[in-house]
């Protein structure tokens, strides 16, 4: 008899969820319907390519004025590549977060932004030559550490001229120059071409929620890079989360530019858009879209208001700082701490909160579920 | 004890030995094909060589990692093994090989627990004790063995059991407030798949989210009766495989979906089977089961402690004060599968001078993904990594202190501080008592 119930039960759940499915052909245009595909489009036409075009530019203009450098450097033109470099620099904190597909076949961030550099390996290549900035043992003496180094090793423009314009050395460092600029060239090109070419498509077709899909990418690799990259690397470590609270300022950003600040605004401000689909275009589908598509909740909020907020909290504690970061670190320590609790914070709403809430498995392994 | 000689008698009942061989060459054949998935997926190295530490299951602290080489020898003799288990060669060894070297890598590392490898654990425990080579089988072929025609009931109730635990069990996990009135996690891990086809567009209505909770209850509940009566049978089992296919396609869920089709075939009538096998049968002559009165009896004695064990283990939680999915004490070995989302982030502070100056640790160092997202939701496993740190740690000064920030999201409900901020975890001890460490739920 028993039995008779249960199957009566499962048969009459079964055409409840058919007559479910009749109910919602019916009220198909639902505008509370998101599209995931509509937020991939916005993502990727919107944002992550128009930024890439940007960092490619921008590159290509530093590149085109190092390559054309000759002795003896004017401090016109050493005035001119910094701004352009800082330009550039500026422009890769957007593209930080795009760290799969095409970025993490060329390893781009290790190749564009593996701080702090080693000048003592940079001084090594400069006088010995021969060297081959692809390898490992250079990863600290390339990208845009090695040309912070470069370009600023001494703030006062002349004595960078002087350096450049040295009789027994200068030629030596502007090759130097010139090769690590060719370099990051050459690793953006790559990854740009990639995003001009069929990734786009592919990075909008993978619309699945399987690790290797785009949203799982995404947010896997937006999330890294919040949390190692721009937490830690930025922030952290200089104001000594790994050294028992000891300031460690030589390993801030732009530590000889002394460009750390604008550079983590940027990194923040660019990860709110991407979190909020606000691109250069029209049009604004975002992660925060979806979240309240999805009923998200933090406690009585909703999670997108959540990380907003937070992202408020956190250019509120920017505020506060007005030097480089490593700066900051020795002379107002705890402001710079206040800052990272704010990050952390932010680290724990986009790793748990809304990875939980987009259903992305956060890890980088593939295993058997349950 | 009319009672008990009744379950003996039932017990040893003799049936056809044909459902038991569909089970063996199945199971077997299944489990040789995942450890070479194993193997080829490159998941002996990643998750077994590559890390520096691993965690272990409560009263199982003393498994070593072996070294690599112990490790695939392992692998391969666990490949062997379930292939003689299918061809039924050496069969009581390789059952024996089967089960042990399967544990034992289970016992390595208990973030990688999941309930079905306590399952194939349960059941090439199980085979060790059933002379499920007696018929096609290289065993019989070769001699060693004498052939069958049937085998005591036991040997296929028991794993018909052993199955109908496991979906009860399930069931039984799904009856609590969130699963059946806020239809969550499933309502969290349903509106993603909207991309799947033809039914995509209704995975993010609420709607769905009820009916697959509700479902999936009564399924997991009712599977087990409908396999064994007759007459719903081929309905159950249709059920089964779209059940199982199903969630394949919504989660991540590797093989076990196929291991759970294929096994319940044992369910069938043994006639089905015996059809099944007809051609390839050894002479199937009428043997005389003829097992002594006391084996009899130690037989039953032991089936009744083993199946007891399987009923009320499960139960334990309930020893627990607290939310069972908050502390997980008592959630493991239970059948709680895919029953809740949970995630987390825990950050470690090192105060190694006693003073209050720390550095925070890069889980990264120590740990691979994997790890550190089992390890940040659960209780024991964040103990057992503070006190790996500290041991990592020490100084001439001793043990640091370690505390830890960790938040969790339950079932999307937002994060929340987990584990109490302030506490020097290296003065806690993992134990079977309840936790005093963590922040009420």
């Amino acid at each position: 008899m028993l039995l008779y119930i249960k199957n009566s039960l499962i048969i009459i759940t079964c055409s409840l969820a058919l007559i479910g499915c009749k109910k919602k052909k019916e009220n198909e245009q639902n505008p509370e319907d998101f599209d995931r595909n509509s937020l991939l489009e916005n993502l990727g036409d919107n944002i992550i390519k128009p930024r890439y075009d940007d960092l490619n530019n921008t590159v290509n203009t530093l590149n085109t004025s190092i390559a054309n450098l000759t002795i003896p450097v004017t401090t016109t033109d050493i005035t001119n590549i910094r701004t352009q470099f800082k330009t550039a620099y500026l422009s890769w904190q957007s593209c930080s977060s795009f760290e799969f597909g095409p970025a993490a076949n060329t390893t781009l961030k290790f190749n564009l932004n593996t701080y702090p550099s080693d000048t003592s390996v940079i001084n090594n290549n400069i006088t010995n030559g021969g060297y081959n900035l692809g390898t490992a043992a250079n990863i600290a003496a390339i990208g845009f550490p090695a040309l912070d180094f470069l370009l600023f090793n001494d703030t006062n423009v002349s004595n960078t001229t002087a350096f450049f314009n040295d009789v027994t050395n200068g030629n030596k460092r502007l090759t130097y120059l010139k090769d690590v600029s060719v370099y990051i060239k050459n690793s953006v090109n790559t990854v740009h071409n990639s995003w001009q070419g069929s990734y786009l498509s592919t990075f909008k077709n993978a619309n699945g929620t399987d690790v290797g899909s785009s949203i799982g990418l995404l947010i896997n690799s937006l999330n890294l890079d919040f949390e190692k990259f721009i937490r830690d690397g930025k922030v952290g470590i200089p104001v000594g989360k790994r050294s028992l609270g000891t300031a460690l300022p030589e390993k801030s950003e732009a530590f000889y530019s002394k460009y750390s600040l604008p550079l983590l605004e940027e990194s923040i401000s660019s990860l709110q858009n991407l979190i909020n689909g606000n691109g250069e275009l029209t049009g604004s589908i975002g992660f925060d879209d979806y979240l309240n598509h999805l009923g998200a909740k933090h406690g009585n909020d909703n999670l997108s208001t959540k990380i907003n907020n937070q992202f408020a909290s956190i250019n509120q504690k920017l505020s506060v700082l007005t030097n480089s970061i490593d700066r900051e670190v020795i002379d107002n320590q705890a402001n710079v701490n206040a800052l990272y609790d704010e990050l952390q914070k932010l680290v724990v709403l986009l790793k748990v909160d809304l990875s939980s809430a987009l259903s992305v498995l956060i890890t980088y392994q593939d295993n058997d579920g349950d | 004890m009319p009672y008990v000689k009744n379950i003996r008698d039932f017990l040893h009942k003799e049936i056809s030995i044909f459902p038991l061989i569909t089970f063996r060459v199945l199971f077997g054949g299944m489990m040789f094909f995942s450890v070479i998935r194993f193997w080829l997926n490159g998941w002996i190295e990643e998750l077994y060589i590559q890390p520096d530490f691993h965690f272990k299951f409560y009263g199982f602290s003393f498994v070593q990692e072996p070294s690599a080489t112990i490790l695939y020898t392992l692998f391969i003799v666990m490949a062997i093994a379930a292939l003689c288990i299918a061809l039924g060669l050496f069969y009581r060894i390789a059952a024996i090989s089967f089960f042990l070297s399967f544990t034992y890598i289970e016992l390595i590392d208990a973030t990688y627990y999941l309930n079905h490898y306590y399952f194939v654990s349960l059941v090439s425990l199980f085979l060790i004790f059933i002379p499920a080579n007696h018929n096609i089988s290289l065993d019989v072929y070769f001699k060693r063995v004498k052939p069958k025609a049937n085998v005591y009931s036991w040997n296929i109730w028991g794993i018909m059991l052993l199955l109908s635990i496991v979906y009860f069990y399930a069931g039984i996990a799904k009856l609590n407030y969130n699963w059946l009135v806020e239809a969550l996690p499933l309502k969290i891990w349903l509106a993603p798949h909207t991309n799947i086809p033809i039914i995509g567009s209704l995975m993010d209505n609420e709607f769905t989210a009820y009916a697959f909770s509700w479902g999936g209850a009564l399924f997991d509940l009712s599977i087990p009766f409908l396999l064994l009566n007759k007459k719903t049978r081929i309905m159950g089992y249709l059920l089964v495989i779209f059940f199982h296919v199903f969630t394949s396609i919504l989660f991540p869920i590797g093989i076990f979906p196929y291991v759970m089709i294929l096994s319940t075939t044992i369910f069938f009538a043994p006639k089905i089977h015996t059809r099944i096998w007809k051609s390839l049968a050894q002479r199937p002559n009428k043997t005389i089961l003829n097992h002594s009165f006391t084996r009899k009896k130690i037989t039953t004695t032991f089936l009744i402690i083993f199946f007891g064990f399987q009923i009320l283990f499960p139960f334990r939680y309930m020893l627990y004060p607290g939310n069972l999915y908050w502390t997980e004490q008592g959630y493991r070995f239970s059948w709680r599968v895919m029953l809740m989302e949970k995630v987390g982030y825990a950050q470690f502070k090192i105060y190694p001078n006693k003073n209050n100056n720390y550095s925070i640790v890069n889980n990264s160092d120590y740990l691979t993904p994997q790890q550190e997202k089992m390890m940040s939701t659960q209780p024991d496993f964040i103990l057992q990594y503070a006190h790996y740190l500290a041991k990592k740690n020490t100084t001439k000064d001793g043990l640091p202190k370690i505390t830890a920030d960790v938040f969790v999201s339950l079932n999307g409900q937002g994060s929340r501080r987990f584990v109490k901020p302030t506490i020097d975890l290296t003065t806690k001890s993992n134990s079977l008592l309840p936790i005093d460490w963590l922040e009420d739920y």
